[in-house]
């Protein structure tokens, strides 16, 4: 039996499955390119990217402090296992809806 | 909606997006300033010994040169892939094959085919220069935006020298042979020198 009340809802936001999908395909995003990725616009991104920090899915960076360089990205390992749980879970719903 | 089909629907997006998450740089930087430097010496010798002067001079030298920048990376690639516990003819290079192989494939056959037949060895250089930028520009969906600045530059400047050489407006321009090597050193040589000198610089700050 499927506990559907295991799906992170944090993650189960359309927008933010998108953001842990694309930080988990490659090491880190630039702000930009997840805008240009996404077609998110700059506030909708930014919302979607500070819940994910603020539940520790993602961290962001800098390469130089004070500078105006992009920020990066990436996924936290909290993030990656909230993200593969995440998976398993739909992966189960669907064999279930199959079975 | 139903659970299993939105579930489905979710998959879906995230193997898409995974699918347009995968980078692959089919040029490293090593293999870029290697090859780069090579073209210009063979530029520099080509137009020195005029061993360009008849088309299968010019063909020898830069085909020769093609083979030798194609093996440097090759073993770049394959180095880079055992590193990683990767196998060399990944997911990811066969995407990269599959889009860059149709106009590399047009552009050498058309650039061959017009040397043999007698053809302006300099519009043979800027067909290979164009046909060269399509393959780059072909692959940028996964490429890093560094390689796909670079195919965006050989696409100018194939169509600019194109327009040149084919001379609708009737210009006079430097003719024989040794301008067709002059293009090539200066773009397979000289554009690939900067790129692998950007590339290796930005490795080494950490960011493409």
């Amino acid at each position: 039996m499927i506990d559907f009340s295991k799906l992170d809802k944090v993650i189960h936001e359309r927008g933010r499955l998108s953001i842990m999908t694309l930080l988990a395909g490659r090491a880190e995003w630039t702000f930009p390119e997840l805008r240009e990725e996404l077609g998110l616009s700059d506030g909708n991104l930014i919302t979607h990217l500070r819940t994910l920090e603020a539940q520790g899915y993602v961290v962001s960076s800098r390469n130089t402090p004070g500078t105006r360089r992009a920020t990066h990205y990436h996924l936290t390992p909290q993030g990656r296992k909230a993200f593969e749980e995440y998976l398993a879970v739909l992966e189960a719903i669907v064999r279930r809806g199959k079975g | 909606m139903e659970p299993s089909r939105e579930a489905e629907e979710n998959l879906r997006l995230i193997r898409a997006l995974l699918e347009r998450a995968v980078v692959y740089r089919a040029i490293s930087g090593q293999a870029a300033l290697a090859g780069g430097a090579l073209a210009v010496l063979a530029a520099v010798l080509a137009r020195v010994s005029a061993l360009d002067a008849t088309a299968g001079g010019f063909l020898g030298i830069w085909l020769s040169v093609l083979a030798a920048a194609v093996a440097f990376n090759t073993f770049l690639l394959w180095k880079s892939a055992g590193s990683k516990g990767q196998p060399f003819l990944s997911g990811p290079m066969k995407t990269a094959l599959r889009a860059i192989l149709p106009p590399l494939a047009a552009g050498g056959i058309a650039g061959v085919a017009a040397a043999i037949g007698g053809g302006d060895l300099r519009t043979c250089a800027s067909v290979w220069v164009l046909c060269y930028g399509m393959a780059l520009h072909a692959a940028w969906s996964f490429s890093p935006a560094s390689l796909h600045r670079l195919g965006l530059v050989f696409l100018a400047a194939g169509a600019v020298l194109l327009a040149f050489y084919l001379n609708p407006l009737g210009v006079s321009w430097p003719s024989g042979p040794g301008s067709a090597s002059l293009v090539m050193g200066a773009t397979f040589g000289l554009f690939h020198v900067i790129y692998g000198t950007a590339v290796l610089a930005a490795g080494r700050r950490g960011h493409d």
